[in-house]
């Protein structure tokens, strides 16, 4: 283990492996996420980020090693099962993944009443406010751009207030005004809900909103730093 | 030159002629198959190879006869009972999405196409992908509606080839019957058909008739036959004289100088009118509708006359129809070698039944064919949209929606499709129905709810099947991983 707190993780990877295609791009990777941790995972293209947030949101399977999540291993689960651990997370991909058909308030709404889960209104309210999605919500996801849509889709991935989220460069299309305002808002989530975030991301300001970074290189971490989140930029709203 | 290039040089020379004789053969072979094919046809070969048909005889093929029989007699008794549910379970989810916000995001979702817009963000033509989306949507839509309508006509087609056969029978019962009684027929054998030659002698059925008066039981002997009629096949079917002179009310006399007929309006002949019944004259004084059958008019006339038109002594009946009495009353007069008694119900039968053995399968294989058709063509549109939106379905897995929730929406986007596609069908098969009539004489197609039903019901089957494959096949290959990737 990379990184070692006296509290008990919510997540531990231990010694988990992948390849696709005979190449392996997992090497018994391991480590542990602590509750209220936003941590980010670094490194260049090919060096595995992906494929590691991939395990740890049971969105893939290790091909060896676990990952136990709150006490349970989430890779033994079955797909429906692993689909109800999605469902108490929050996704974030680097496409928003919205349905061009529909509102924005019906990509949220929508999502949640299929996966059954309730949405903190109150909450949602907040997200939206800081994403600055106010406007957008009765427009339709084929008008938007992939800058609004995108963060369309972060605010669906967070209606539900989860205390898990995984985020695959949530920036990667947005201008910077809005990647300091989508940092922002996971920075909050973490200390107000209470939540824990993996974050894989290539932008430079990500660190300064971190608690942690993992670095990696041709599947393994080569290093785990603790950073601090700069002063000022933890300001939860009023509203929530 | 080195050896080196010595061998180049063998190589290139082999090559330019491994290339002059590939370029040179398929001309060659061009000319010789024409050739072959000229020479072929002027020997008279070709000719004689083209028209060789080969007519396969089994008794596995009789099974299946039966089984296609059999099979649309489910299909025709199932349809009302799946069209009924169909409405229903379209009223339930809808009923159940006011109540159910799951309900109803899952009914949102069948009513919209995933359609994502990464692809067009990231830089594909989004008017084009849209436009292109759309046509294909519609021209699909539109193989649905066909598909629905053809079902729907040839399923009222069956019909009527099963059960237009016994118009002509059902204009001499309606002229003989008091209001709902049931009859009885005399026939040659118990599974005679209209079609078949039943036949009774005359001294046989005058006898029957004797005997059966002083039970106050009627018999009405009636004969049929297969006639010209202005150069049309036609049926001519006899009651004797006082009964027919009754029903046309008009004096027939036993002479052959006149023959009065009642014809049926496909002849397109008009009261007054002379007709050429087998070369011999004969005189319209009646025009009925609904009586003839596929292909072949229906002539009514006096038993007199019919034999006038005969020409010959060949003093017998086809059968007989039979007012009042039991079939065991009936039977006790009549030896059994000369002829037998048949309820009304089991004669008809015979007739569906001979029909539906000769008609049906051809109709049914015509109707699977067109349902299959427009199954494939929506399974690979659904399998089209669905691949085309792996992304979407992805993200939406990802994000907790289980893949059971969305074949749900799949399903109900098919039962949805069907219905819409059926009622717009409707209006078209009753057109479709009508030019089948307009375009063969005497066919009496009709589109009754029945038709609407088998027609609505295929539709929902068809595309639920088309909806499960093209979903099962996206289950099978989609990769999570790779569908939320950027």
């Amino acid at each position: 283990m990379i990184n070692n707190k006296e509290i008990t993780p919510v997540i531990e990877a231990r010694e988990i492996s992948k390849s696709y295609l005979g190449a392996e791009v997992l090497k018994r990777v391991s480590l542990n996420i602590f509750p209220e941790e936003f941590v980010l995972i670094a490194g260049h293209s090919g060096s595995g980020k992906t494929t590691l947030l991939n395990m740890l949101s049971a969105t893939d399977k290790p091909d060896v090693g676990s990952v136990v999540v709150n006490g349970r291993d989430i890779t033994a689960l079955s797909d429906k099962q692993r689909t109800a651990y999605r469902s108490e997370s929050g996704l974030i991909f680097q496409r928003s993944g919205l349905l061009g058909g529909m509102t924005a308030q019906e990509n949220i709404m929508r999502v949640h009443e299929l996966a059954d889960r309730p949405i903190d209104f109150e909450w949602l309210d907040y997200v939206v406010q800081e994403l600055s999605i106010s406007a957008l919500m009765n427009k339709r996801a084929s008008q938007m751009s992939g800058g609004q849509a995108q963060r369309i889709g972060i605010a669906r991935a967070l209606a539900h207030q989860p205390q898990l989220i995984f985020a695959d460069e949530p920036t990667a299309s947005l201008d910077d005004e809005s990647t300091h305002d989508v940092h922002q808002v996971l920075r909050n989530v973490v200390d107000h809900s209470k939540a824990s975030v993996v974050m894989v991301s290539h932008d430079q300001i990500s660190r300064d909103y971190v608690d942690g970074v993992f670095t990696m290189n041709d599947g393994i971490i080569k290093d785990f730093e603790n950073t601090t989140p700069l002063p000022g930029r933890n300001i939860l709203k009023e509203a929530v | 030159m080195t050896k080196r290039q010595n061998n180049s040089k063998e190589i290139s020379t082999k090559e330019r002629t491994r290339s002059l004789l590939r370029s040179g053969a398929a001309p060659l072979a061009a000319v010789g198959v024409t050739g072959l094919g000229v020479a072929g046809y002027y020997t008279g070969v070709l000719p004689d190879l083209m028209n060789t048909q080969i007519v396969p005889e089994s008794s596995a093929i009789d099974g299946a006869v039966n089984a296609m029989v059999t099979a649309n007699e489910g299909i025709r008794t199932a349809a009302p009972i799946a069209a009924i549910g169909m409405v229903s379970l379209a009223a339930y989810y809808n009923i159940a999405g006011r109540f159910n916000s799951k309900q109803n995001a899952i009914n949102h979702l069948s009513k919209t196409e995933y359609s994502g817009i990464d692809d067009v963000v990231h830089g594909r033509s989004e008017k084009k992908q849209r436009q292109s989306v759309s046509r294909f949507k519609k021209a699909i839509g539109g193989v649905g509606v066909l598909s629905a309508t053809l079902v729907m006509a040839t399923s009222g087609l069956e019909k009527d080839v099963t059960e237009g056969s016994l118009r002509p029978i059902h204009a001499v019962t309606d002229i003989v019957r008091d209001n709902d009684e049931s009859l009885h027929f005399v026939l040659e054998s118990s599974n005679n058909t209209f079609m078949d030659d039943s036949t009774i002698a005359r001294d046989t059925m005058s006898d029957l008739i004797e005997d059966a008066a002083e039970k106050d039981i009627t018999i009405i002997p009636f004969s049929k036959e297969l006639m010209n009629v202005n150069d049309t096949s036609s049926i001519q079917v006899s009651l004797p004289d006082a009964v027919f002179s009754q029903a046309a009310q008009f004096e027939v006399d036993e002479s052959c100088d006149t023959i009065p007929v009642i014809v049926d309006d496909t002849l397109g002949a008009e009261q007054g009118d002379e007709v050429l019944i087998n070369g011999s004259k004969a005189q319209v004084i009646g025009v009925k509708s609904g009586l003839a059958q596929m292909n072949r008019s229906v002539t009514l006339l006096a038993d007199s006359d019919m034999r006038c038109l005969k020409d010959d002594t060949d003093d017998a009946y086809f059968g007989a129809i039979v007012k009042g009495g039991s079939t065991d009353e009936l039977q006790a007069l009549i030896l059994p070698e000369t002829a037998t008694v048949v309820d009304e119900e089991r004669f008809y039968e015979n007739n569906k039944d001979f029909w539906r053995a000769n008609g049906t399968p051809l109709i049914l294989i015509l109707m699977g064919s067109v349902a299959v058709l427009g199954a494939a063509a929506s399974a690979g549109e659904r399998r089209s949209a669905l691949l085309q939106n792996v992304r979407e379905i992805g993200m939406l897995n990802a994000n907790g929606v289980e893949m059971a929730d969305i074949k749900r929406a799949e399903s109900r986007r098919a039962l949805r499709r069907a219905l819409y596609e059926s009622a717009v069908a409707a209006p078209l098969a009753v057109g479709v129905a009508g030019a089948f009539n307009k375009t063969v004489s005497g066919l009496g197609v009709g589109i009754g709810l029945r038709e609407v039903a088998v027609g609505a019901a295929i539709t929902w089957v068809s595309k639920e099947v088309a909806a499960r494959r093209a979903f099962s096949g996206l289950a099978k290959t989609i990769d999570l991983s790779q569908a939320v990737k950027g």
